[in-house]
Parts: C-alpha cells; sequence; structure tokens
C-alpha cells in the first residue's frame, strides 16, 4: 500500500488530519520523475505554527518557479501522528506528494527557535535517516539549516550538512545548481561539500574542529585547508527587485496567522541590546509602497484572505507608514478587508493609525517597554520613555480600547528590585489611569491591563552575548515578587516557565558539546520543547544527567569579553568591536541614538555587507 | 444588504473529507472572494458573508448533497455563480446545482429534517444478502434501539433510536463486505448519526464491524412531510 492509502485509515484516528493532508489551493504538485532536484522544506513544529512562516513560503515558490526542481513541505508530525506513523511504519512524507522524504535531495531547515531542536532530530529519524551527518551516505539527502538560530549552529553541528547564514532567497539556487551538477557527475559527499563551501554564505561545520574550556571560551579552533576560516552572512540588496510570492498557499484548518502576510522591511535599526533580530537582519532595507500595493493586490487575488498583515521587526518605524496604511485600507474597506500592523512602536501616532485600522473592532494594545525603570531602559537601549508610554495608554483607553498588554523582561543584566518596582509601578498606573476614563466617559466595562513577562536569554551577536542568565532561583524570586506585587483590580500576571528559558539560554550559546545532549534528550523522548503542555524539565534532566552534562553549570557560565566566542567564526554584519561598545555603554546606562535619523552608529554592517540601507519611503528610487 | 438567494447542491469528495465544518464554510468564502463573486455580508461589528448550511458533515464523511444558501449583494443567473465558483474550488468541492430561491425562503437549517447515507459494512465473517437482510429486519423490529451518545464535555446520553431510523435497505453484499442505505432524522428536531446506528448494529450483530468514519458517505438530506422526501429544491 501506498503513503496516501494508508493515511485514510489514519487520518482519521489523529487529531487534526489537515495537517497531514496537503491538496491545499495554491500548493505545487510536480511529477517528481520529471525534476532533476527534489527539495524538501521542513518546520521543525507543527503544521499551524510551520505554515506561519514567511521564509518557507518564499523559498517554496522561488523553487517551485524553476521547472527543474520540485519544493515540498514537511512539519513535524504532533505525538499522536508520530505514534501512528512509527506503528504503521509509515515514513515521514511531504505533503504534495505524499512522498518518503528519503527520496529527496535536499532537505532544508529553518531554525526559528532553539526549542525546536528535537523536533529537527525526530524529523530525520521519521524519514528514516541517521542523524548523523557522517553517518549519512552520498545517496542521502544533503541537509541544510538556515534561519536565525543557524548564526549559532553549533549544538546542531554534528546533525547538519551545511547551514546557510542569512537570507536563504539570495542563496538557495546557487546550491541548488551546485548539487544539479554534482548529481550528474557522480562525485563524492565529500566533494560536493568542497564546492558548496566556496558559496558566500556556506557553512560547512564537519570542516572546523574546536576546543573549548569550562567558561565555553575556543581553545582551539582548526579549519581544514583551503577553506574558509570566515563565513560571511548573506543579504538581499534591494527588496523591491528580490523574489516575493504572488500567491499563498491557503491551508484549511486555522493557521497561527491565517492572511495575506506582506513584508514591508527587513532589517531594524532601533538598536535594543538584547535583540538578535535587530542585529542579524541588517541593514534595514524598505519595500517600495508602489510594489507592496501591487503585491498585495496579487496576493489578496490569488488566496482570497480577509485580512492582510504589514510586516516588518519594527512598522512604525516605515517610512510615510501612515500613507501607506490608509490608502491600504481605503482600497480594500468595501471587501471588508482587515488591515493589521503588529510590532509598532508605543507613542500617540502608532494610537492614531491602530484608531484607524481597527475602526471596527478595538481588540488589544500591546506595548512592550521591555524594562520598568528609564535607567533599565537606557541599559536595554530601548528608546521609550515613560511619558510617552502613560500618553499612549490614555489616548487608547479614551479612544475605547479596554485592554492593554504590557510586555516586559526580567532577568536582564543590572537588574535590581527598583526595576520590578519600576513594572509594578508602571502597571498599576496605568490601570488607575485607565479606570479614571472609564469613569468618565461612556464606557461601562472594567480596562484590564495584563503584564507579560519572558525571561531574558543572553543571544549570539548581541551586544549582551557576554551577560549572564540569571540563576532559577533569582528567577523565581523575581516572579514572586511580581505576583506579590502586581495585585490589585483591572491587573493580571504571566510568565515564562523559567527551567523553559534555562534549556533556550543552554542551546542559544551553546557549542558543540550540547549535541550529545539534544540527543539524548530527544532519545528519552524530548518534542515540541516550546510548546509548555508537552515540554518536561525532568526529562532533559535525566538526559543531562545520564551523560555527564550539568544544565544549570552550563546556563548560568560567565562569558568573557576577551575569549573567543564559539560562533565568532559566523560573520552577521555587525562587528563584534561594535557589540562591544554597546555592551559597555549599557553597562554604563548610555543610550546609542538610532542611525535611521541620527548619525552612524559605526555597527559595521556597510563594511562588511555589500547590501545597503535603503529607506525608500514609498518612492520607487531616491 | 442581500438582493439575491441561491440555493446550490454542493459535493464534499474524498479529497477533503477531513476538514471540519468551519474549515469548509472558509474555503467556501475564500473561494467567493477569489472568484470575485458579490457575496452579502451581515451588519454589524464583524461582518460575516451570508452562507448557510443545511446540516453540517461530520469530519471523515463524504457527501453528494450538501445544500448551501449563499445570499449575494446583486442578482446572477445562477449558472454564471456554479461555473465561476467551481473555478475556484479546490479538488473535492464541486457545485452541481445552483437556483435562485425567494429571499425570504425558509432556511435549509429549519426544514430539513431527514437524511440519507450509504455506508459500506465490514463483516467478521463471509454473509449472503439476504442473511445480511433478516439481521436488518431483526434490527427494525425491535421495540427500542437504546444506544449511548458520547458527548463532549457533558455526560453520556441514553437515546432510543426507533423512532429516529425511517429506513435501511440492502444494496448488496459481497463476502465479508455489505452496503446499505439508511434514511433517518436529521436537524434540530432530533439528530441521527450514522455511525450510531452501525454501532447498535454492531453490539447486535458480532458478525458486524464497529463503524468507520470513512465507510460513510452522505447521499440525501431532504424534507420528509408524512412518508414522503422531497429536496430542498422542490420545496
Amino acid at each position: 500500500m501506498n503513503i496516501e492509502d494508508r493515511l485514510q485509515e489514519i487520518l482519521p484516528q489523529v487529531e487534526n488530519p489537515t495537517r497531514y493532508m496537503g491538496q491545499e489551493v495554491n500548493s505545487i504538485i510536480k511529477d517528481l520523475d520529471e525534476v532533476a532536484v527534489k527539495v524538501a522544506l521542513a518546520f521543525p513544529d507543527v503544521y499551524e505554527v510551520g505554515m506561519s512562516h514567511l521564509g518557507i513560503k518564499i523559498l517554496y515558490h522561488l523553487l517551485n518557479q524553476r521547472e527543474d526542481v520540485a519544493a515540498e513541505r514537511i512539519y513535524a508530525p504532533w505525538e499522536d501522528m508520530e505514534q501512528k506513523m512509527r506503528s504503521g511504519e509509515i515514513p515521514l512524507f511531504t505533503l504534495e506528494n505524499k512522498a518518503a522524504v528519503s527520496d529527496f535531495d535536499l532537505i532544508g531547515f529553518t531554525l526559528q527557535y532553539e526549542l525546536s531542536y528535537t523536533n529537527l532530530l525526530n524529523i530525520l529519524d521519521l524519514a528514516g535517516l541517521p542523524l548523523r551527518s557522517i553517518d549519512r551516505s552520498a545517496s542521502d539527502p544533503l541537509v541544510i539549516a538556515g534561519g536565525p538560530c543557524a548564526f549559532n549552529p553549533e549544538p546542531l553541528s554534528p546533525f547538519i550538512d551545511l547551514f546557510l547564514l542569512g537570507e536563504a532567497e539570495a542563496a538557495i539556487e546557487e546550491i541548488v545548481d551546485v548539487y544539479a551538477k554534482w548529481k550528474q557527475n557522480n562525485q563524492s559527499k565529500e566533494k560536493l561539500l568542497e564546492i558548496l563551501a566556496t558559496i558566500q554564505g556556506v557553512y560547512i561545520p564537519q570542516f572546523y574542529e574546536f576546543d573549548y574550556d569550562q567558561q565555553g571560551a575556543v581553545t582551539n579552533f582548526v579549519v581544514k585547508d583551503g577553506i574558509s576560516e570566515t563565513i560571511q552572512k548573506r543579504a538581499v540588496k534591494d527588496l523591491d527587485s528580490a523574489f516575493y510570492p504572488e500567491e499563498f498557499i491557503v491551508p484549511y484548518m486555522d493557521i497561527v496567522h491565517d492572511r495575506v502576510n506582506l513584508e514591508i522591511a527587513r532589517g531594524c535599526t532601533s538598536g535594543c541590546r538584547f535583540c538578535q533580530a535587530g542585529m542579524i537582519y541588517r541593514p534595514v532595507r524598505e519595500r517600495s509602497h508602489e510594489r507592496i500595493k501591487e503585491l498585495a493586490h496579487k496576493l489578496i487575488n490569488s488566496t482570497g484572505y480577509e485580512e492582510m498583515s504589514l510586516t516588518s521587526l519594527s512598522s512604525g518605524d516605515y517610512s510615510k507608514i501612515e500613507s501607506l496604511a490608509t490608502d491600504l485600507v481605503k482600497e480594500y474597506e468595501e471587501d471588508k478587508i482587515s488591515l493589521a500592523l503588529p510590532s509598532m512602536r508605543v507613542d500617540s501616532f502608532s494610537v492614531d493609525l491602530a484608531q484607524e485600522l481597527q475602526k471596527i473592532r478595538k481588540t488589544g494594545l500591546t506595548f512592550a517597554p521591555e524594562a520598568g525603570t528609564q535607567r533599565l531602559r537606557d541599559v536595554i537601549n530601548k528608546g521609550i520613555e515613560e511619558a510617552d508610554i502613560i500618553s499612549a495608554a490614555k489616548d487608547a483607553f479614551q479612544a475605547g480600547w479596554r485592554r492593554v498588554k504590557l510586555y516586559f523582561m526580567i532577568g536582564l543584566p543590572t537588574e535590581t528590585e527598583e526595576d520590578l518596582q519600576g513594572i509594578v509601578d508602571l502597571a498599576k498606573k496605568l490601570a488607575k489611569l485607565g479606570d479614571e476614563i472609564r469613569l468618565d466617559s461612556d464606557y461601562k466595562r472594567r480596562v484590564s491591563v495584563n503584564v507579560s513577562v519572558s525571561t531574558f536569554v543572553p543571544k549570539p551577536h548581541t551586544p549582551f552575548q557576554w551577560s549572564n542568565f540569571n540563576t532559577l532561583t533569582e528567577i523565581k524570586e523575581k516572579i514572586q515578587y511580581l505576583k506579590n506585587n502586581l495585585q490589585g483590580k483591572d491587573l493580571s500576571l504571566d510568565w515564562n516557565e523559567p527551567t523553559l528559558s534555562l534549556l533556550e539560554a543552554v542551546f542559544a550559546r551553546g557549542d558543540r558539546r550540547t549535541a550529545d545532549l539534544l540527543e539524548k534528550a530527544w532519545e528519552l523522548g524530548a518534542r515540541f520543547d516550546g510548546w509548555r503542555e508537552c515540554f518536561d524539565y525532568n526529562l532533559w534532566q535525566k538526559a543531562a544527567s545520564e551523560i555527564g552534562f550539568n544544565l544549570e553549570e552550563y546556563a548560568y557560565r560567565d562569558f568573557c569579553v576577551e575569549n573567543r566566542l564559539p560562533w565568532d567564526h559566523l560573520l552577521v554584519g555587525v562587528s563584534k568591536e561594535y557589540l562591544q561598545n554597546e555592551y559597555n555603554k549599557a553597562l554604563s546606562a548610555e543610550r546609542t541614538t538610532d542611525c535611521r535619523s541620527d548619525s552612524c552608529s559605526n555597527c559595521g554592517v556597510l563594511n562588511q555587507l555589500d547590501a545597503r540601507m535603503s529607506l525608500l519611503g514609498g518612492m520607487k528610487d531616491e | 444588504m442581500s438582493n439575491c438567494k441561491l440555493r446550490t447542491k454542493v459535493i464534499k469528495g474524498g479529497e477533503v473529507r477531513f476538514i471540519s465544518h468551519l474549515d469548509f464554510m472558509n474555503t467556501l468564502t475564500r473561494a467567493l472572494r477569489r472568484a470575485k463573486l458579490p457575496i452579502a455580508f451581515s451588519q454589524g461589528y464583524n461582518p460575516r458573508p451570508q452562507i448557510s448550511f443545511g446540516s453540517a458533515l461530520a469530519v471523515s464523511l463524504t457527501s453528494d448533497s450538501e445544500y448551501i444558501d449563499f445570499e449575494l449583494k446583486k442578482r446572477l443567473d445562477p449558472a454564471e455563480f456554479r461555473i465561476r465558483l467551481n473555478q475556484e474550488l479546490p479538488e473535492g468541492i464541486k457545485i452541481i446545482k445552483a437556483m435562485e430561491v425567494p429571499l425570504k425562503a425558509d432556511s435549509l437549517m429549519s426544514i430539513i429534517n431527514a437524511g440519507s447515507y450509504i455506508v459500506r459494512l465490514e463483516f467478521k465473517e463471509d454473509l449472503t444478502t439476504e442473511q445480511l437482510k433478516e439481521k436488518i429486519d431483526q434490527f427494525l423490529g425491535q421495540a427500542e434501539i437504546k444506544i449511548i451518545r458520547k458527548r463532549r464535555n457533558k455526560s453520556d446520553r441514553e437515546l432510543d433510536l426507533k423512532e429516529k431510523i425511517f429506513s435501511i435497505d440492502v444494496i448488496g453484499v459481497q463476502g465479508q463486505i455489505g452496503t446499505i442505505r439508511m434514511v433517518v432524522q436529521t436537524g434540530s428536531a432530533g439528530n441521527v448519526r450514522p455511525q450510531e446506528v452501525i454501532r447498535a448494529l454492531s453490539n447486535q450483530f458480532e458478525v458486524i464491524n464497529q463503524p468507520k468514519m470513512v465507510n460513510i458517505h452522505r447521499s440525501g438530506l431532504y424534507i420528509k412531510k408524512r412518508d414522503a422526501l422531497f429536496t430542498p429544491f422542490e420545496i
């Protein structure tokens, strides 16, 4: 029986069978015997999460444009489906042709968050492939990984053949071309990797050897002869001419971002010192209003979606955002297509804009002050003043919003009890303000101020890459402090599971020694660690003790600025000197202004990369 | 504002048998948008397209007789509506008939009260047509047909299906496989799930296996008046 027939029997027995069904509108099914290169694009999480990811959509349609390539999708099967697949001996299959993944030429994973790593191993195993690169032969698929976590891919280095740094649409076709040529010539896998290593952005971990000391410093770094010592990320030069899909697959089931996702800009120059995205996606490049409108039109027509979202790391920074948003709202009002603008900064302007967008329904407004005091906001370089937050919240409550959500981090460098009290004070101030406005107005419903705290995890390639991760005891005490003090009418508090953040911290700055831990945890059954209902810290502790690894000690390591870091050979554009300088400024609570409006902060991107900041501001060229 | 109401008969085939009722609804809405058909929206804070179904089809079942009413902002030839929408529908979903009905026509939900299903039965050993017919007669001849209905987040409930099963016909038997057609009560006044009938049959006769959802196909939805069945197009 082929996979398709066996699925008919299994699917009625699993939760959400549409996850494994494929057949969606705009999915592309080719005859696999007719193409030269078969690519399986993998998002190591469940369908509804993976289907929401823009990067895979871009690569899927870009690769499928080529007649000689078929790109198909795979996601991590949920636990019930995994069980059925294992007991029924059904290998992992692609959604398009229901073809065994092991028959593909390339498997490309996107690494969006560290806690998806066990799913990646599980996908390889369900596909029937050996987990480790050295155990896979030339006839097995070549396993590639990219995405933000590829900027410190060391924990995955034994499992992945090739990491691609930066924006994959800039390099993926070169990889496919090399692969196609190699396949014709019947050469060894070693030879293939050697040729691929000459492509900018390609990092082949098996060509590099490391020794580390207890603190994580690299004590020995050896590179294979003829292979470059550093790897520079890839970036598209300008978004208007870069490929962007004109069709999206329209899923049957409700996915996380079930709408047209239109990327208006890439990169961010705000310079928040904890933020990895703000560092690794530089330089800022905007798409022109003209091109955005053209894409909006095509995507709405090809999908039939009733909602469109303009995405970027900081939409409020996009040049002339209000004229773009107003034009789009006007254009699609009659067809009842709504427009969303996530990732806005907190200011009164954004409230005005939100009011324009949410004319009909006022859902919630989210502000991200990140820290409770001005001092700590200066440390992290989050350019928000308390007065801005208060005046924006005031405008929002007056305009009729009832729900305000505030994002904060705990465990930031230099944090004291005063900063925690700052979170409490700000939330209480806003709740009081909201209630006063309510009493003075026709709104009957009480306001709600929700405080959501996550634990700061130091990330590679950020000024805080040398900062310490708080101990579990410290984190728990801080959460307790907030629980005790954030009580009162109209206030609520959510927080992240501290052990989950600890695990994230282990892998975010992890080196190759964490690979065995990962494999052991997967063996013991770790899956979907980012999901609270699946995450089992005991299992990770068991895995750690079995291989003689100390999770807490590892997460709490001190990183020293003088030492070589495990990811120093991977260049993201911003220089290490800039990061170090920013780290020093942070410790003295000194701000760095946004280079978009102020002077250049010398981050190094323009020296290292061929791409330039481009603020089109609605013009085709400026 | 609606200016025209079209009643349609729709196939939900094997390709889309696993999509839920809500997913089916969203799929239609998006196809209507792609086809640029002038669907009417509800008034109010959260405008919804004016689409109404006769009866929700359970996940895993196929059907060649789903009835759906579409309200349009302006009048449109039903054939044009059918052709344009079919061009945008995914494989497995197809409008096979469309007809204009008065705007004030009673909703499908309020009139449909019977459904017919074709079910493939699996047996533990070979049966003949006569043997199956005999068992069905015996089954229907009982004073009551009790089953336990499991309900989500609620306690189980015991139901008597006797008055709600209108007929069961044997279409054919071949070895360990048989095909039957049943007509049962559907709708808000009392709804019989075809798998419950098979479960009751199987509970009574060892030789008949428990139901498999993928072996059930909805072949009709009707308005039952006394002993006569009318389709929603005949009202």
